[in-house]
């Protein structure tokens, strides 16, 4: 029998399970993955170089555009960074407001990392219920920002505009529903022995692996560390909820599955605590809103506040993070005027990524698939 | 900002609180401090840049540190020169790896130790240092395909119209 001969591949860009624009060398020894070497950038936009040019308000949606696929809770860290930036106060029902879709992004997310990553793994089914299910998601956004994907909803100071009552009532309905949808997925995987066999065991990660490379979010937790900065370091109203977090036991990607999915129930619970309070509210008035075209010194505020933006003193810097899906995301600002002098973004995504190579190593070229569907890998963090 | 005025002499140490408290170190220094956190079970969260042109440590570097079993975070500043170097955090921290590739590539600071200091986030072959403020928004190359040639080229940048940054801010005030 001949000597098999260590040979280098290309596994992306243009791989389906490369989760957008991963290019990803794989030096492998006959079947087994000897190293990995992602190359990312591809979706490279500079980001971080662009709100050096935009001032406060002009900065927010390029966060929509980061992780496209949890978009709310990425502009809420922006917001949050701009409003600890200037010791701005939110209210109350913003705040809620803001946890409602938060928990809502959260089942965006979620839903379409387990069901990306049965896809990936061969099982197409939940990944057509997670779809329509992320539909009705979607809507709720658009019916609360009028933009179906990039919502621009959280804005530094509170939200764009307030939920109407019929919307609540409906996202009362699909929080109702939605847990036997997602029984439904389950009964599909959780038993599945094909998504056992290629989950269990698979990319295992010890407790100090998972710290020593920086995880967070279901990464870290599926590790048995119930690390998360809702409970850790409480911002808008979740210090008044119950929750449970969920870990891992033993580290492998069928934890970090099992973990995605009791996570996607919590979710479920805090977003109908929040519709409780805001029904409860009744209507919600909004601040008086301005016509500017109504007296010249309204319009030269409203010209002044969306073009000068609000100057800031310089030596101030902030870091602000919070639970995104994914893991903790975070904003750190340098003051300089009235634009960010340096922004910088710390996504979660990119952090998991650059673990690839010691996850996959002794790892068989088909198992490296699973490994970037439970890394929940999205390009636009990770490339920014 | 000048880092040295901000925070009043080189100091080593750590400073504990809930919100990222702020210990500024000597490049040299920076793994002892480095080394020091881990006595806290610390761990590396992240590292950026900052550039301050004008100044003779014109990057400024911050790592955040999450103190685990405290639940804190601490952060580590230094300051660095255009032609200094700084020790890498890699062997402690193997979550380094990348935060430091992407501060040479953005900043050119380099980091002595790191097995593999190669560009991340942007394109093969690119030259320059993109987050430095010396460096354009729009960039000096694009990237576009001749039709004459029948290949993709690579040329100055061409705009339509200049890349125009307004200054709102009044003279006046302040």
């Amino acid at each position: 029998m001949g000597k098999l001969k260590s040979f280098t591949i290309n596994f992306g860009p243009q791989h389906p399970a490369a989760h957008g624009v991963l290019r990803l060398i794989l030096e492998l020894d006959g079947e087994v993955v000897v190293r990995a070497d992602p190359h990312v950038g591809l979706l490279h936009r500079g980001t971080e170089k662009l709100l050096e040019e935009r001032n406060l308000l002009q900065g927010l949606p390029y966060f929509d555009r980061l992780d496209y696929v949890s978009i709310i809770a990425y502009e809420h860290v922006y917001s949050a960074g701009v409003e600890n930036l200037l010791n701005l106060e939110v209210t109350i029902s913003a705040q809620w407001t803001r946890v409602l879709f938060l928990e809502l992004t959260r089942l965006l997310n979620h839903l379409m990392a387990i069901t990306t990553h049965a896809l990936d793994v061969g099982a197409l089914t939940p990944f057509l219920w997670g779809f329509e299910e992320r539909e009705k998601l979607i809507e709720f956004y658009e019916r609360a920002s009028g933009a179906r994907i990039h919502a621009a909803y959280i804005r530094p100071g509170g939200v764009a505009t307030p939920v109407d009552q019929t919307t609540l009532q409906d996202v009362a309905v699909f929080l109702a529903q939605f847990p036997a949808r997602l029984n439904e997925i389950e009964e599909m995987l959780t038993n599945n022995r094909i998504w056992r066999q290629r989950l269990v065991d698979v990319g295992v990660v010890t407790l100090d692996q998972a710290l020593s490379w920086g995880f967070t979010g279901p990464m870290l937790r599926g590790s048995s560390w119930g690390w998360d900065l809702r409970v850790a370091a409480p911002y808008e109203t979740y210090s008044q909820i119950n929750f449970g977090i969920p870990v891992g036991l033993h580290g492998d990607c069928f934890d970090r599955y099992l973990v995605r999915v009791e996570e996607i129930r919590q979710s479920c619970l805090i977003a109908a605590t929040a519709v409780d309070y805001l029904t409860g509210v009744g209507s919600i008035t909004p601040t008086e809103e301005i016509n500017p075209n109504l007296q010249i010194e309204d319009l030269i505020a409203h010209f002044k506040k969306f073009t000068t933006g609000k100057v800031i003193p310089p030596r101030l810097w902030v870091y602000t993070a919070a639970e995104a899906p994914k893991g903790e995301f975070g904003v750190y600002f340098a003051a300089h005027g009235a634009k960010p002098w340096r922004a910088h973004l710390r996504a979660p995504g990119f952090v998991h990524l650059s673990a690839l190579d010691g996850m996959a190593v002794d790892h068989i070229i088909a198992d490296v698939v699973t490994l970037i569907g439970t890394q929940d890998i999205v390009f636009g963090e990770i490339d920014r | 900002m000048e880092l040295a005025r901000l925070y009043p002499g080189w100091t080593v140490g750590i400073l504990y609180s809930p919100q990222p408290g702020g210990v500024v170190t000597h490049p040299t220094e920076v793994l002892t401090t480095l080394r020091g956190s881990m006595l806290h079970e610390g761990w590396l969260t992240d590292l950026w840049g900052t550039d301050y042109p004008g100044q003779s440590r014109r990057t400024q570097l911050g790592w955040l540190l999450w103190l685990y079993s405290r639940g804190q975070r601490c952060l580590l500043w230094t300051a660095v020169g255009p032609n200094q170097a700084v020790p890498t955090g890699i062997h402690l921290f193997p979550a380094a790896a990348w935060f430091e590739r992407e501060v040479w590539e953005i900043f050119g600071t380099t980091f002595v130790g790191h097995p593999d200091l190669r560009r991340l986030l942007t394109d093969y072959g690119f030259e320059g240092q993109p987050l430095r403020k010396d460096f354009p928004v729009g960039g000096h190359l694009e990237v576009r395909f001749s039709e004459r040639n029948k290949r993709v080229i690579t040329r100055g940048v061409q705009f339509t119209q200049e890349f125009r940054s307004f200054d709102f801010v009044s003279p006046w005030e302040n």
